[in-house]
């Protein structure tokens, strides 16, 4: 795999509970969904992005395990009924777990290795689901990433942690493109509004024109395995995700989307 | 012919006799006469007699010739098509030429040299001057009627091609034009039409070249009004907002409800402007309390004086004496201010230290009594889409925008200057501009609709407000005349001489309307010309101004539609405008209603009166004209034809007139714009909806929701709507749910912060009426003509049935006090 045939897409929040799991599921769906080949891979130990995508029950069998045991992490690749491709994080034991933190504290490369390793489809666009920053995952995933995705939610916590993303985003590459998307917005909320207005303070341009609302369908979807989509299309989460996915399907289908990065990112620093 | 039993062998026209005779219920030895009776009326079972029966028979009669008279119609128009081919033909050649006139190249050459030659002293003149003896030459020159035919075909094949250039040059041109064919038609009117042999011919024949020559005074006066529409943009803002000017926005009102009202406030309180330099007052002349308590719970002053000396005019200038603010923004308590107004306004103060005022458009958001009754809100432009659109951007290129009561923002020095708003006559506004004017300040007008309101509801409130303005502009010319009073410039003073002339339009008009009864009644030739002469000289004339203002008015006026409006019109504003030059005091001021409903179909008698006669008197001279054809004037068939065509004319506007006094029904209190904007649907289950607002007013929204939702009227929700990219969320209950996906939501009760959420997203943003025009059908003179006659006859049949239904009533009133005494 080389640098210009694949674009990995960096789903990362600082805190928990925003919702990267679920958007990662739903844009690596509509992307498919317009022809353009997806892996979404599961970083986070709690597993669930297979849920998210169809699985019935969380995998059993995942990259971790196999990546601890020093074999092929692709072994794990699933695809479902909508034809994304999945790499579970599976369930992996503590030892494990022991073993693969330690690789990823001594060779800060280990996600970059492993990403050039994969053999996917030219064009294919690679989602990193990442556990919470400053994880180490997240910073390799950031750094390995073309697009990073920051999710945010309407909430004081979320506002409290614009340095620490600031800092995080002054390390990206130059020609790595960031935004930040909102999710779990409920507007008769009066303390998310004021939140939002913060935040848009906050960050400027950098933030996404399409809020996502919380919306009890996007749990139902998931409990059913399927996506807001394909169950109820009408929905104002549908529509604001569809949002967004056409925001990333324009940044991947532009040709060359490095120089404008630069400038949208000074603005927030 | 006397229906005998028929001898045995024509057995089939025995059977056809009967079947006949059953069928008319006649026995089948009656007289013929019975059997043509019968013919034309039904036998009445329960035998309430001859009067009904033959009413009845006339009845189905009328109904027989109706169906004829519009079966010759349609076959006349169909000859007409056919017959109109070769003109078709003719445009669609000259359409062709049009692509190879490279308008752009010429347009260089032309700057390339002219330029230079015009810079030379007296050059500029000598153009002129030579430009101008050319047109007299062509406008004097006498023709034969194959000279003045050429005349109207060359002239009409140029304007052909000069109609589908770009740029203000071709359109200078073709209202050239018009104006040449106007004015080779008025030279021709004056020498060669005015020999009468009777003093009353002499008489009406003056009369009526009066209410011509008016009309083209008032051609002239608007070509120069409207030559060069400046289209000013929106100036930005310069300086911290710290620096910029103190603002008092004032909204006065007498007796509107604080429904209307509150609305207006709310609104002007969301402006976008610094909080420390924005002042909101309500004027009240109501002296209300509710409005004080209203106005304290929101933050704003509540003014009220002891008389209502002035009216309007008044109550500014009593404010105006308790406030200080630089500029001053003035609401008619309606008109409801976009949060943007400010900042787009206020930039040509700071840019132009002369400028005395900016004005907007008065946008209005519901239809006026003319679209209602007519059905064509927002499809036509209305009465006030001309003078926003088109009249008020031609005066700002003068510097000769009027100031229009609303929706404008007024620098206070100046205003003091002229001694606040004028109080001499019913239209303060105009005047105050007026004097401002006179004292050598600029105007501005901004055409971007900053500001929305209602218009007025009834068909006589519409009217009472046109001749309050007509009577007001009366007034100015006689007491404080723009042509000769100091200060102006000579295209000021056309500007506001046209704006006054405008309203005089009613008497000539009943000219208009009346005129070719002279010849069908009385046979009086009010114009010494053939026929036929006539018919070359006025055709140029009426074809060029009709295609060069299809050109220049099409997106602001639709051609015939203006016909309409002055229609109506006409009967109401002679009497006061005339009044008003005789006697400028004489009048009193009366506040527009607004907000009202008018909740069942009615007929306005009082309001179409007049019309009523106008009609029954052209339809008496058009029969009376049918005789002169074929019986008593056949030596002059074509004079007869001409008058019956006038005639013909007049009856159509006349009808078209009539389907505006036929109200119809209005469903709701609150008036719901119609829209399109993005909304969600928040259920209680925690669901939210994606949504489409296609309705708001301050009580509720209309949804159009995607398929899949399933909602059950009473159920609580709540409503999401945007202002920028604010959400802000209301609660609703569901009032009305349609298969369809359209709910009707009811909003519950809302606190203030929300109610001034919502007139953010909704009145108050900055590009709510930024599109409105863009549902305007594009002017096709011939298809509008086609709309206005169906108008024109469901106006008769609305006017018939009110009239048959008042008849019938009448009737059995009359019978029932007439068998009492029997019984």
């Amino acid at each position: 795999m080389s640098a210009t045939t694949v674009h990995p897409i960096a789903i990362v929040s600082p805190l928990g509970g925003t919702g990267c799991t679920t958007l990662t599921a739903h844009l690596a769906t509509l992307l498919t969904a317009r022809g353009k080949p997806c892996l979404a891979i599961d970083l986070c130990a709690q597993n669930m992005l297979g849920r998210h995508l169809g699985m019935q029950q969380a995998a059993h069998a995942g990259w971790a395990s196999l990546a601890a045991q020093e074999q092929w992490w692709g072994e794990a690749a699933l695809r479902n009924s909508d034809a994304v491709d999945l790499l579970p994080f599976g369930m992996a034991g503590t030892p494990e777990l022991d073993v693969l933190q330690r690789a990823w504290s001594l060779t800060p490369q280990w996600l970059c290795q492993r990403l050039e390793a994969l053999e996917v489809p030219v064009g294919s666009a690679i989602f990193l689901d990442t556990p919470p920053w400053p994880a180490p995952l997240a910073r390799q995933a950031l750094a390995a990433a073309r697009t990073v995705l920051i999710v945010l939610e309407a909430s004081a916590r979320a506002c409290q942690a614009q340095p620490l993303m600031a800092q995080a985003l002054a390390l990206l590459p130059s020609d790595t493109y960031c935004a930040i998307a909102i999710n779990r917005v409920d507007p008769r909320r009066p303390s998310q509004r004021s939140a939002l207005e913060t935040l848009r303070a906050q960050w400027g341009p950098l933030l996404l024109p399409y809020a996502v609302h919380e919306d009890e369908n996007i749990a139902q979807a998931c409990a059913q395995g399927t996506s807001v989509f394909s169950r109820t299309p009408h929905t104002q989460s549908a529509h604001d995700l569809q949002g967004v996915g056409q925001w990333l399907f324009d940044r991947l289908s532009a040709p060359a989307a490095t120089a404008a990065p630069a400038t949208t990112r000074e603005h927030s620093l | 012919m006397k229906a005998t039993p028929a001898p045995a062998p024509i057995g089939l026209l025995q059977h056809l006799q009967a079947g006949l005779a059953q069928l008319l219920e006649v026995p089948i030895n009656a007289p013929w006469r019975l059997w043509l009776w019968r013919l034309l009326v039904r036998p009445n079972p329960t035998g309430t007699g001859f009067l009904v029966a033959s009413a009845a028979g006339a009845w189905r009669l009328l109904g027989a010739l109706g169906w004829a008279l519009g079966w010759l119609l349609s076959a006349v128009g169909t000859l007409l098509y056919a017959t109109a081919w070769p003109i078709r033909l003719a445009m669609r050649a000259l359409d062709r030429l049009v692509p190879h006139i490279h308008i752009e190249a010429t347009g260089r050459w032309a700057n390339r040299w002219l330029t230079p030659m015009l810079a030379w002293p007296g050059v500029q003149w000598l153009m002129v001057g030579s430009g101008a003896l050319a047109a007299v030459v062509v406008m004097t020159t006498p023709f034969n009627w194959m000279g003045q035919a050429l005349f109207l075909v060359l002239v009409w094949a140029l304007s052909m091609v000069l109609r589908r250039l770009p740029g203000r040059y071709p359109t200078l041109m073709l209202a050239t034009l018009s104006l040449l064919a106007m004015g080779r038609y008025a030279w021709w009117r004056v020498t060669a039409s005015l020999e009468f042999d009777s003093p009353m011919e002499a008489a009406l024949g003056y009369g009526l070249l009066l209410a011509e020559a008016y009309t083209w005074l008032v051609v002239i006066f608007g070509f120069i009004q409207t030559a060069w529409p400046l289209k000013r943009p929106a100036a930005a803002l310069t300086g911290a907002p710290r620096d910029w000017p103190s603002v008092d926005v004032f909204i006065p009102t007498y007796n509107e409800p604080l429904a209307v009202v509150r609305t207006t406030v709310l609104a002007a309180l969301a402006l976008n402007w610094p909080s420390d330099k924005l002042n909101i007052f309500i004027l009240d002349d109501g002296r209300r309390e509710e409005f004080r308590e209203f106005a304290e719970s929101v933050g704003v002053v509540h003014i009220t004086r002891s008389d209502n000396r002035h009216a309007k005019a008044g109550n500014l200038n009593h404010a105006l004496g308790l406030t200080s603010g630089e500029l001053i923004a003035i609401f008619d308590c309606d008109h409801i201010p976009t949060k943007s107004f400010l900042t787009r306004v206020v930039g040509w103060f700071q840019r132009d230290p002369q400028c005395a005022m900016v004005q907007t458009p008065h946008h209005f958001f519901s239809p006026d009594p003319f679209e209602r009754n007519l059905g064509t809100f927002r499809r036509v432009p209305n009465e006030g889409a001309l003078f926003y659109g088109l009249i008020q951007d031609g005066n700002d290129f003068w510097n000769a925008t009027f100031f229009c009561g609303s929706c404008a923002v007024i620098r206070r020095g100046p205003l003091m200057e002229v001694g606040g708003i004028a109080v001499e006559t019913v239209t303060e506004d105009a005047h105050t501009a007026l004097k401002l004017h006179r004292l050598g300040y600029h105007t501005a007008y901004i055409n971007h609709p900053l500001a929305a309101g209602l218009a007025t509801e009834s068909l006589s409130a519409h009217v009472g407000q046109r001749i309050r303005w007509a009577r007001g502009m009366a007034q100015i010319f006689r007491t404080d005349n723009p042509f000769t009073g100091p200060g102006l410039s000579l295209w000021q003073r056309i500007c506001y001489t046209n704006a006054m002339l405008h309203f005089f339009f009613g008497l000539p008009r009943l000219v208009f309307l009346t005129a070719p009864m002279a010849f069908l009644f009385f046979e009086w030739h009010i114009i010494s010309a053939s026929a036929i002469m006539i018919a070359l000289h006025v055709m140029p004339y009426i074809l060029q101004s009709n295609i060069a203002n299809a050109h220049l008015q099409g997106k602001y006026r639709h051609t015939f539609w203006a016909e309409v409006y002055e229609t109506v019109l006409a009967w109401y504003v002679t009497w006061p405008t005339t009044v008003a030059l005789i006697n400028p005091r004489i009048g009193s001021f009366n506040v527009t209603a607004k907000g009202g409903l008018v909740d069942e179909p009615y007929f306005d008698w009082t309001i179409s009166r007049p019309y009523t006669i106008l009609v029954l008197l052209n339809l008496l001279a058009f029969g009376v004209g049918l005789g002169r054809l074929f019986f008593w004037n056949t030596h002059e068939p074509l004079t007869v034809f001409f008058n019956l065509l006038w005639t013909a004319y007049s009856v159509l506007m006349l009808g078209a007139a009539l389907g505006v006094s036929s109200e119809s029904r209005q469903v709701r209190r609150m008036h719901r714009v119609s829209t399109r904007l993005p909304a969600t649907l928040m259920l209680e289950d925690g669901q939210v909806l994606h949504a489409q607002c296609v309705d708001f007013s301050m009580t509720g929204v209309g949804l159009q929701l995607g398929a899949g939702a399933s909602l059950v009227v009473g159920q609580k929700v709540h409503v999401g709507l945007w202002h920028g990219r604010t959400e802000c969320a209301f609660p609703a209950t569901i009032a009305l749910e349609r298969s369809s996906g359209e709910v009707g939501l009811q909003f519950d009760t809302l606190g203030k912060s929300q109610q001034i959420d919502l007139v953010q997203c909704t009145f108050a943003r900055a590009d709510a009426w930024q599109n409105w025009s863009d549902s305007h059908t594009v002017d096709r003179p011939l298809q509008g003509m086609q709309e206005i006659a169906q108008l024109g006859l469901r106006g008769y049949r609305a006017f018939w049935k009110t009239l048959s239904g008042d008849a019938r009533q009448f009737a059995q009133h009359a019978m029932k006090r007439h068998r009492t005494p029997a019984r």
